[in-house]
């Protein structure tokens, strides 16, 4: 039904606007946004939140209402239409309200939202408690604006939302109001708000104190291929409860580090108190038979575990937090990551080992437990090892991770290793070497009819290893496995044709893996009376590198690497060599590039080799990488030249 | 989209039914083996094996004689990896709207035999009440390497029998494959068998049923082609209802009837407030005095840019007068809204159903409803199609995947004062390849400092499908967004490496696709053409073109090659010989492939050069007058593909005089 307000009914749409809270923006802020903005289709004017948290009956109970209100500034307007709020356990939708304004000559109309459609939400996890409710916004148009209205209970106190001042779209104004009882202690904890107009106050109003968060202008952020996690650059603030009086007593909830694992722990201690199966105590005797090094028998066991248990994730209310009974795991032989680490924690207590259940955050997650020592820092739980001053992070979600290499997702991360009921300790998972990730083709190759001939050999290790088997798993016909090949080897042009591939140790986890291949390139050489250039630089690395001109935003990438190209010419019979071109190099911190020639005999020896000795990459990098970039490829583009001799 | 067409055409048919006594529906009995002889079986060197596949799709009428469906879906699989493993653990079942699973079983054979039987609580529900769709799933528990998956439902479906598709082919072998239809006494099933899968055959045994029934001992996997439509060339066959003996009534699932109900429905029963709703509609938006095909353009503009297209199922949706009041319709609300428009503008639109022929076939030879999935709409004063809602169709270019096939079309027949609907399968043709161009024009000028660095003028210009994946969209974007397009256009053309010095785009607009060629022109400054060998260069001139696809490897092909769309591709390009050096190798710009049958050139590659003073012109032009390649056809093919990748290796080596 769509309500009329004519203008002598102004008042009355200004009554409905204070009793909502704001006053909806006029015309007039149509072309003040568009010219403001004009690379935005929709400008948040208005992001409200009122949280309440009091103390009823010994619990913490919050409540929030939060208001949106969003300017379509294009013809894209209409695709801005159906809009999906989520909720789960934790965070229940209690009401939801939503309209359309539209300006028109007769005065403002509001068309309200009639149908609100829920859904249960099928995303990564296979089982959990993600729903939606779904609307779509009438008459959207250029110059509309929505409204947003909700009402939402939080079950649990340690997961207050962080406000976000900023998102892909330009926020006009924020105000966040949080109304506390005098007797919780709440925390602001700030991140990337440096010149950000952002300012937080603080009031006390009959017992109660009130903060008040407001921003104003915030500029719309970019989202880029490879940009790292929002949280790592949006502006956000994370409200804390810290802890709460509760007859006298005090209540310690995110505190500190201490805090948090007291909870933690509380969500672990009570698994793996049954018997083990004695199935799987029999499969952990016979991967423990011939081992005497406790090294030895904790390898034996994670790769079990990588092999056997398939990940299916499960984030039903708390069984998002607790992991399941080791025997379950083992009956179902499946699980999600605290399933992995449960049945490894309970695997190595039949097998006398030592073994920590640890919490972690991916790197998507930027905060440090000291920072931030409530659930938001991590996501993820591994086991972990220490032998002679060494951890290894155990990680058994993932196929074909040799024990001391972590999953590349936490490389870098604080680990909080369990150690008993009251003890933790936080340990840095190291981050790999480009070395120890390496891909190394060589190839060795000679002039036949025109074409160049030859055999090669590549050999992958570390997270390139992993990498390529996890590519090869499904590369399941011939068909599809020598066209993977031809893929990777591919070097000159796209007439490039593999033949005779050997794999050698494929799906090895402490082994390199080799393949051995041959190969012609056809259309590639170019010649003029006795004369054959040859170029090189069959394998033109650098052009991974594929950068937007005016990158915004940091880039991530998954690990260090060391990649290298060495290519043996073997010059025909008959013929001489008259150009050779120069050798190039380049290095700085965090890249080295190298192209070198070197003669010897009726042989000409090129090694091109790259260092990538970075995780990400900040914007001015990026630009010196591009800088690189060109500069690689202009020696890409230097010839051999042989001549016939007569 | 399917469910929401069958609500339309299941109107006219519910009285099938007859008044003969309830019989057992066959899943009472239905359940799986105990021991099943599958798990003695060895299979070496695969990774999964279908080795039980048995469908039972029975009608039978309850006992207040109102006739149910029930279908039975039993399957095992042997899995060999963990990839396997990994996709196969998990199932989804999706349940349509009105329909019940009733009966659900799931267990895992272990390579040692043991058997793992899922609890009932294991099964879980997911419901989406926008979609109206919900799914059963499970997950398979404890399995390793070598193991059984097996599991079966009944489902209690909605009782639609004019025409149901069952795909029993799947990528990888099977074995003991089954399915049965089963009917009562009095309603007639004809079935139709495609892609070489035997014919069903009715079983004269069963005297209290009709009973229809294919087995098979193995069914071999459809491997996945390139340009290949997979799921259309696996082996399926067809049933729907034809003959009722009570009241003696044939050809029931034809298409006159499904003809009558979609025209009742978007022509004849529209309400006075609708009609009055659109009326107003034009009258604020339209000038009917306009030539017809400008008023087609501006309707369709405007709907498209206007209203949002929701799959959402609801009333609203439908109904003009609040289709127009909140901008929201569903594909049957847009269809409904042309079918008027044009109505009161007095200009013939003719409602078209039709199949994805990457899907399935529409065949002309039998009808069944099952082949009419998607709409198009038919303007035949200009022999031009465009779909209702697709943002990237306009007038003309309708989405290609449902061209080149056939497709009924319905229209409104007016006799005297009688007005009614008519049906009829024509073949949609393929659009043109003149109307889908992508033809590039390039002057390039070696720097005279160094000629291993080059500046070009460089001029594409896209129509057609060529244009659609981008041009409906540009009007909606923001700067932004839409230089970070033209970038990865000069980009993948020409290199990474280009510094662009001055760009220039025409008919970016909202309304432009199909009716004006988007033109992108910008001078280029690169040193990513010419290699340097001492004092020779090597200008690399095919890669102006841009990578070329290619078919170099020499692969056994087995299913029809189909390409998306016909297409044009006209390149020039220009450039002086620099003062001081000679070109010897300029035949090697000469390629000519070309194919043609029955004195029609289907396909051509031509590059070719002129030389003018120091002045030298290339030209290198490909079309595809042909979108479904015949296995007989197909080398040719590839030669002429493979004749523009080649081009795309062409050098010119420089030397000095």
């Amino acid at each position: 039904m769509e309500t009329l307000l004519k203008k002598k009914n102004y008042k009355i749409l200004w009554f409905i606007c204070l009793w909502s809270g704001l006053a909806i923006a006029q015309n007039s802020d149509f072309e003040k946004y568009k010219a403001q903005y004009p690379d935005a289709s929709v400008v948040r004017l208005n992001n409200e939140r009122n949280v309440k948290i009091s103390l009823e009956n010994g619990r913490l109970n919050i409540l929030q209402n939060t208001r949106e209100e969003d300017l379509y500034l294009n013809a894209s307007a209409i695709h801005h239409a159906k809009k999906s709020l989520s909720y789960n356990t934790f965070f229940n939708l209690l009401e939801v309200k939503a309209s359309t304004l539209n300006s028109e000559e007769s005065g403002v109309v509001v068309t309200a939202v009639k149908d609100f459609v829920e859904k249960d939400e099928l995303n990564d996890a296979f089982y959990d408690d993600q729903k939606s409710v779904n609307f779509i916004l009438p008459n959207l148009k250029p110059g509309s604006i929505s409204v947003i209205e909700t009402k939402e209970q939080i079950n649990n106190p340690r997961f207050l939302n962080p406000i976000y001042l900023g998102d892909a779209f330009p926020v006009a104004n924020t105000r966040i109001v949080i109304e506390a009882d005098k007797d919780i202690t709440l925390q602001f904890k700030q991140f990337h708000t440096d010149g950000i107009d952002v300012k937080i106050s603080q009031e006390e109003k009959r017992g109660k104190i009130i903060y008040t968060i407001e921003s104003k202008n915030v500029s719309k952020f970019s989202f880029e291929n490879r940009s790292p996690n929002s949280r790592k650059y949006v502006p956000h603030i994370i409200p804390v409860i810290t802890q709460y009086k509760l007859k006298g007593k005090e209540v310690k909830l995110s505190g500190d580090v201490s805090n948090l694992y007291q909870w933690y722990f509380s969500l672990i201690k009570n698994i793996n108190t049954q018997t083990p199966n004695p199935d799987l105590v029999k499969v952990v005797d016979s991967l423990l038979r011939d081992k005497t090094e406790n090294i030895d028998k904790v390898r034996a066991i994670y790769y079990w575990a990588q092999e056997h248990i398939k990940y299916i994730a499960f984030e039903y209310a708390l069984g998002g937090f607790v992991p399941r009974d080791a025997n379950v795991v083992y009956e179902k032989k499946y699980g999600d990551c605290k399933d992995n680490s449960s049945i490894m924690s309970e695997m190595f207590q039949i097998a006398n080992l030592p073994g920590s259940i640890t919490w972690i955050g991916t790197r998507s997650i930027p905060y440090s437990y000291s920072e931030l020592p409530s659930p938001i820092s991590d996501n993820h739980m591994i086991l972990t090892y220490t032998e002679g001053g060494k951890t290894f992070f155990l990680d058994a979600t993932s196929r074909y991770h040799p024990l001391d290499l972590p999953t590349s997702f936490i490389q870098g991360k604080e680990a909080l290793v369990a150690v008993d009921s009251l003890h933790y300790e936080i340990v840095e998972v190291p981050v790999a070497n480009p070395e120890r990730n390496l891909w190394i083709d060589r190839a060795r190759f000679s002039i036949a009819d025109n074409r160049l001939v030859g055999k090669g050999e590549g050999t992958a290790t570390g997270y390139q290893k992993i990498e390529m088997y996890y590519q090869l798993e499904s590369q399941t016909t011939s068909q599809k496995l020598s066209n993977y090949y031809r893929q990777l080897f591919k070097k000159g042009n796209n007439k490039f044709s593999l033949s005779n591939f050997k794999e050698i140790d494929k799906f090895a986890y402490d082994k390199d893996f080799h393949v051995t291949y041959d190969f012609t390139i056809e259309d590639y050489l170019s010649s003029y009376e006795n004369e054959i250039f040859v170029n090189l630089n069959l394998t033109r690395y650098m052009q991974v590198f594929d950068i937007e001109k005016d990158r915004k935003t940091e880039m991530e990438f998954d690990y260090k690497n060391h990649n290298e190209f060495l290519y043996s010419f073997d010059v025909p019979e008959g013929y001489k060599v008259t150009f050779v071109p120069e050798n190039f190099s380049l290095e700085n911190d965090w890249l080295a590039v190298e192209i070198s020639y070197r003669q010897e005999g009726q042989t000409i020896h090129y090694a091109h080799k790259i260092t990538q000795n970075f995780l990400s990459l900040s914007v001015a990098q990026l630009q010196e990488l591009a800088r690189i970039k060109s500069k690689v490829e202009k020696a890409y583009k230097e010839v051999v030249v042989i001549e016939k001799m007569n | 989209m399917q469910a929401n067409f069958t609500k339309l055409l299941i109107l006219f048919c519910v009285c099938i039914s007859l008044s003969a006594t309830a019989q057992a529906p066959f899943y009472n009995n239905y359940d799986w083996e105990e021991n099943p002889a599958y798990a003695k079986t060895k299979f070496a060197d695969k990774d999964i094996v279908g080795v039980k596949n048995h469908v039972v799709s029975e009608f039978i009428y309850n006992e207040a004689g109102d006739l149910e469906k029930y279908f039975v879906e039993h399957k095992a699989f042997w899995l060999n990896s963990d990839e396997k493993i990994e996709e196969y653990n998990k199932v989804y079942i999706p349940i349509g709207a009105d329909s019940e699973i009733i009966v659900h079983k799931a267990r895992v054979i272990n390579k040692s035999g043991k058997i793992l039987v899922l609890n009932d609580t294991e099964f879980l529900t997911a419901t989406d009440d926008e979609t109206k769709q919900s799914y059963k799933y499970f997950a398979f528990e404890g399995l390793e390497m070598g193991s059984f998956i097996e599991y079966f439902y009944v489902e209690k479906q909605s009782t639609s029998y004019n025409g149901t598709r069952l795909s029993l082919q799947h990528s990888f072998d099977q074995h003991d494959v089954a399915f049965t239809l089963l009917s009562p006494r009095n309603l007639f099933f004809a079935t139709k068998s495609y892609n070489g899968l035997p014919a069903m055959v009715f079983d004269t045994l069963t005297p209290e049923k009709n009973s229809w029934s294919l087995k098979l001992k193995s069914i071999k996997g459809l491997e996945e082609e390139e340009q290949a439509t997979f799921n259309a060339n696996k082996q399926f066959i067809v049933y729907k209802l034809d003959r009722n003996t009570y009241g003696n009534r044939r050809d029931i699932s034809s298409y006159g009837q499904a003809s009558q109900n979609l025209y009742n429905f978007f022509f004849k029963n529209i309400s006075e407030a609708e009609k009055q709703a659109v009326s107003a509609f034009i009258k604020e938006n339209f000038d009917p005095a306009k030539d017809k095909k400008s008023l087609i353009r501006d309707v369709e503009n405007h709907l498209k840019a206007n209203l949002f297209f929701t799959e959402v199922k609801s009333d609203a949706h439908e109904n003009l007068v609040s289709i127009l009041a909140n901008k929201i319709a569903d594909q049957s609300g847009f269809i409904k809204l042309f079918a008027q428009t044009f109505k009161q503008l007095q200009i013939p639109m003719e409602i078209v159903l039709t199949s994805d022929r990457n899907e399935i076939k529409f065949d002309p030879e039998f009808e069944a409803y099952n082949f009419l999935n998607e709409y198009l709409l038919y303007f035949p004063e200009f022999k031009s199609f465009t779909h209702p809602h697709e943002l990237e169709a306009r007038l003309g270019f309708p989405p290609y995947e449902l061209t080149d096939t056939y497709g009924l079309f319905v229209k409104e027949v007016t006799v005297g004062s009688f007005a009614s609907g008519v049906g009829e399968v024509r073949y949609i043709d393929a659009v043109v390849a003149e109307k889908t161009t992508d033809n590039i024009d390039a002057k390039i000028v070696f720097n005279p400092d160094d000629l291993s660095s080059l500046t070009i003028d460089y001029r594409r210009e896209f129509t057609g499908y060529s244009a659609s994946v981008f041009q409906p969209y540009l009007g909606l974007i923001s700067q932004e967004q839409k230089d970070e397009i033209y970038q990865n256009i000069l980009d993948n053309s020409l290199s990474q490496n280009i510094e662009v010095e001055n760009l220039k785009i025409e008919n970016e607009g909202l309304n432009d696709f199909g009716v004006h060629p988007f033109v992108l022109q910008a001078k280029v400054n690169t040193d990513d053409f010419v290699d340097k060998a001492g004092n020779r260069y090597i200008f690399k001139i095919g890669q102006l073109i841009g990578l070329q696809v290619e078919m170099y490897e020499d692969k056994l092909r087995e299913q029809t090659l189909e390409a998306d769309f016909q297409r044009t591709y006209f390149r020039t390009l220009t450039f002086d010989i620099p003062e001081g050096f000679q070109i010897q190798n300029l035949d090697d710009i000469n390629i000519d492939e070309s194919f043609s049958e029955n004195g029609k050139t289907l396909m051509y590659f031509k590059s070719s050069y002129a030389i003018e003073g120091n002045t030298v012109t290339v030209t290198a032009n490909e079309q595809y007058n042909q979108n479904i390649i015949d296995l007989s056809l197909y080398e040719s093919y590839r030669k002429v593909i493979n004749s523009a990748a080649d081009f795309n290796k062409v050098k010119l080596v420089l030397t000095p005089k």
